[in-house]
């Protein structure tokens, strides 16, 4: 019973970096995600060593419960970067019965479908309402549920909006590396395939900035009863129109240079 | 608004909002796109619809649709904040799911799956069928001590497909036997789908181990019985090796060496459990630790596989949690349009019986593992069948101990229906991942008609469970008893 005939029998490589399998393919987005996700995942090994040393100095009655708080934060920043990382690594579970069958052109089209019309929005959504959320938190100073907790908990909140930021670029680097398969890049092309989220984008900055046209030009307005204000009802179509300029204007210039370098 | 009220005489606005929402979901499902983005756009597109269609008209609908309950402005939706902190991020029990998939995955490289190999064939060289049941047992014992099939079912690929080959095993039997070992992983505890399962009904996780541990072994028996049998049936297909080396105490001894350490594991994890010396949580954390010196002691650890496994186990969880933060918005937004109850309404109107009922939950679940993977079941479906099944007021043991013991015994019914779903084609995890590790001359073909034999095993252990209840409440009632 040497270590030498168990080495014999050919170990199978049954594991890989799954940030390295399309590496070719990706843009400076794709790797700062990856790059990100290489650091998170070491909260892995050290979550480990966080329950182990939980169990152990509980074992001689000592009970920290800012370890127990500390264990679903590590748990929590990792999931959500993990989120953002298996967008970039393209690991998302999906049916694949039809389409493993599908050309190349198809499978980039339907993934610019998934990830600008369906996944994007969401993920902006998500970053909006968890920054009010985190806000909140801040404001409320909010601890933790034990008194030997971890307190600071809005610390904890506030990393959930830019984790989904994260997954935004993740995905914005997906889409575009997608795009690029199918046409030569432009602005414009690209602002279409994605345009729900960037319509929806835009209606949140606009709505922003109604927002804090209210608060500085009516300062004595409650806070609670701004969002009331009939003028929120321009920012969709405002929204809207601003990002229809964009395409329009990218086209124009995009045509602009290539019948100039035709003329040339 | 005639054609509403056409509409309305079959259902209730709602019920087609309903039924469109997930016709629209299935739909995008065909065409390939990932789940957890189907599931959000979807849910979006309905939120859209409901703010910008439904809502304004709500004078013109309002006697065909329950408009109160679907009434939504984007503020309503800030209250999804606050559900995905409170269930993703804010969630001790699911700490143990990235611990578990840690752990499988370095369990996976720590060798000790080769070591078991090697001594095992040996030691069940002269018997029909013995390669067989020595991938099949250590799909039993790594079944014990991880909860990730995919690399299971690589690792049982990657070092049985080919030396059953090379003793000219038929290749359905070959292909079935690694693909249904490969999968008990899921079934027998610690496993992550038992720990989202705990997460979506609200049981106890240890109350789950427990439950699912003599249900998981019943499978592996079953299945063993079945190889023994077919060997002796059929010894064509399961020849013996040349020259098989003699059975000596040598052997005995390096089987014992092999397969001391994944016992050791699965003590470690599952006794500290049983024995209630530590939460499943901390059990999990316990168990990677034991999985990475298992892999230092066989020296398979280096830089390399460490961060290897780290990096595998971030991605499998991005795509795990993918799915649960997906399907915890479809689940905010089918609620808007009151779904839950449509649905909960739906299932328990369909038969008299509570035991149908339950029959016809267990039924579809194996129609949609065709199409689906336990992921996307346990998370989108599950949490619906909850309020049915506390409802349906089914008289489980639970020897006072085991609270909920008929929720316990319908998510271990689920968990081996579920079985069914990582085999059967056209999408199964467990093929999935066997195709990609065939040698030439193995066909999709075979790899379908060897798992027939297992499938149909599956649904007789699932008989089984479905028969004796106590089987999966008397374990958990004995360890957590006193």
């Amino acid at each position: 019973m040497t270590d030498n005939s168990v080495t014999s029998v050919k170990s199978p490589t049954t594991i890989t970096d799954p940030g390295e399998s399309n590496r070719a393919e990706h843009l400076w987005g794709d790797r700062l995600v990856i790059r990100t996700g290489r650091i998170i995942a070491w909260l892995f090994p050290l979550l480990m060593v966080a329950i182990v040393i939980q169990v152990i100095i509980r074992k001689f009655g000592f009970n920290q419960a800012w370890l127990d708080d500390a264990q679903w934060w590590m748990y929590g920043i990792a999931m959500l970067t993990a989120f953002g990382y298996s967008i970039s690594t393209e690991s998302h579970v999906r049916v694949d019965i039809f389409h493993q069958n599908y050309s190349a052109a198809k499978k980039a089209r339907i993934e610019l479908f998934a990830l600008g019309w369906l996944l994007l929005p969401f993920l902006i959504l998500m970053t909006d309402i968890m920054t009010h959320y985190a806000i909140s938190s801040w404001t409320a100073g909010e601890g933790s549920d034990s008194p030997n907790g971890l307190h600071m908990l809005y610390l904890l909140k506030m990393a959930l909006p830019v984790l989904f930021m994260l997954a935004i670029l993740a995905a914005m680097s997906a889409l575009y590396r997608h795009l690029i398969k199918l046409t030569p890049p432009a602005v414009w092309k690209y602002i279409l395939a994605g345009l729900p989220a960037f319509i929806f984008l835009a209606e949140r900055v606009v709505n922003y900035v109604i927002w804090w046209h209210i608060r500085i030009s009516q300062p004595d307005l409650s806070v609670f009863s701004i969002n009331d204000e009939p003028l929120f009802d321009w920012a969709l179509p405002l929204g809207t129109a601003i990002v229809m300029a964009v395409i329009l204007a990218a086209f124009l210039a995009a045509r602009r240079s290539t019948t100039g370098s035709l003329n040339s | 608004m005639s054609i509403i009220s056409f509409f309305g005489e079959f259902m209730d606005l709602n019920q087609w909002m309903v039924l469109f929402m997930f016709i629209s979901f299935i739909v995008m499902l065909f065409r390939g796109i990932p789940v957890a983005y189907a599931l959000v756009g979807v849910s979006l597109l309905f939120v859209v619809i409901n703010v910008f269609l439904l809502d304004p008209n709500r004078h013109y609908i309002g006697e065909y649709i329950d408009f109160s309950r679907i009434r939504s402005n984007y503020l309503k939706l800030e209250a999804n904040s606050g559900r995905f902190f409170g269930n993703i991020i804010k969630n001790p029990v699911l700490v143990a799911l990235p611990m578990f998939i840690f752990m499988g995955l370095m369990l996976d490289q720590s060798g000790v799956a080769q070591r078991m190999m090697r001594s095992m064939q040996v030691l069940f060289g002269a018997l029909k069928g013995g390669l067989a049941l020595t991938v099949m047992l250590i799909g039993i014992i790594l079944a014990a001590s991880t909860g990730v099939i995919g690399a299971s079912v690589v690792l049982l690929g990657v070092m049985g497909l080919p030396a059953m080959m090379k003793q000219n095993y038929s290749k359905p039997i070959a292909t079935g036997t690694i693909a249904a070992s490969g999968t008990l992983g899921i079934l027998i505890p610690p496993s992550i789908m038992l720990v989202i399962m705990s997460d979506q009904l609200s049981i106890s996780l240890g109350d789950l181990f427990m439950g699912a541990l003599f249900p998981g072994l019943i499978l592996g028996g079953l299945y063993i019985a079945f190889i023994i049998i077919y060997g002796l049936i059929k010894p064509g297909s399961m020849p013996l090796p040349k020259n098989p080396e003699p059975v000596s105490a040598k052997v005995l001894l390096e089987v014992m060496i092999a397969v001391l350490p994944p016992m050791m594991l699965i003590l470690l994890v599952l006794g500290s459990i049983f024995f209630g010396l530590a939460t499943p949580t901390e059990a999990s954390g316990l168990g990677a630790l034991g999985a990475t010196a298992l892999a230092i002691m066989n020296r398979r650890m280096d830089m390399k596989v460490f961060t290897d496994v780290m990096r595998q186990t971030l991605n499998t969880s991005g795509y795990i949690v993918g799915i649960f933060i997906a399907a915890n918005f479809f689940a905010f937004v089918l609620r808007l349009y009151g779904g839950d109850e449509i649905i909960e309404n739906v299932v328990l109107g369909s038969f008299d019986d509570p035991y149908l009922v339950i029959c016809f939950i267990l039924f579809i679940i194996f129609c949609l593992g065709f199409l689906l993977d336990w992921i996307e079941i346990t998370l989108i479906i599950m949490p619906l069948m909850l309020p049915v099944i506390l409802s349906l007021d089914v008289a489980v043991e639970g020897y006072g101990v085991v609270s909920n013991p008929s929720v316990v015994w319908f998510a271990i019914l689920v968990a081996v229906t579920l079985q069914t779903s990582f085999l059967t084609p056209p999408v199964g995890f467990a093929l999935f991942y066997l195709k990609g590790v065939c040698p030439p001359g193995v066909t999709l073909g075979h790899i379908y008609k060897g798992i027939i034999p297992f499938v149909m095993l599956q649904l007789l252990g699932l008989a089984i469970v479905f028969m004796i209840p106590e089987l999966t409440t008397w374990l958990p009632a004995i360890a957590y008893g006193n």
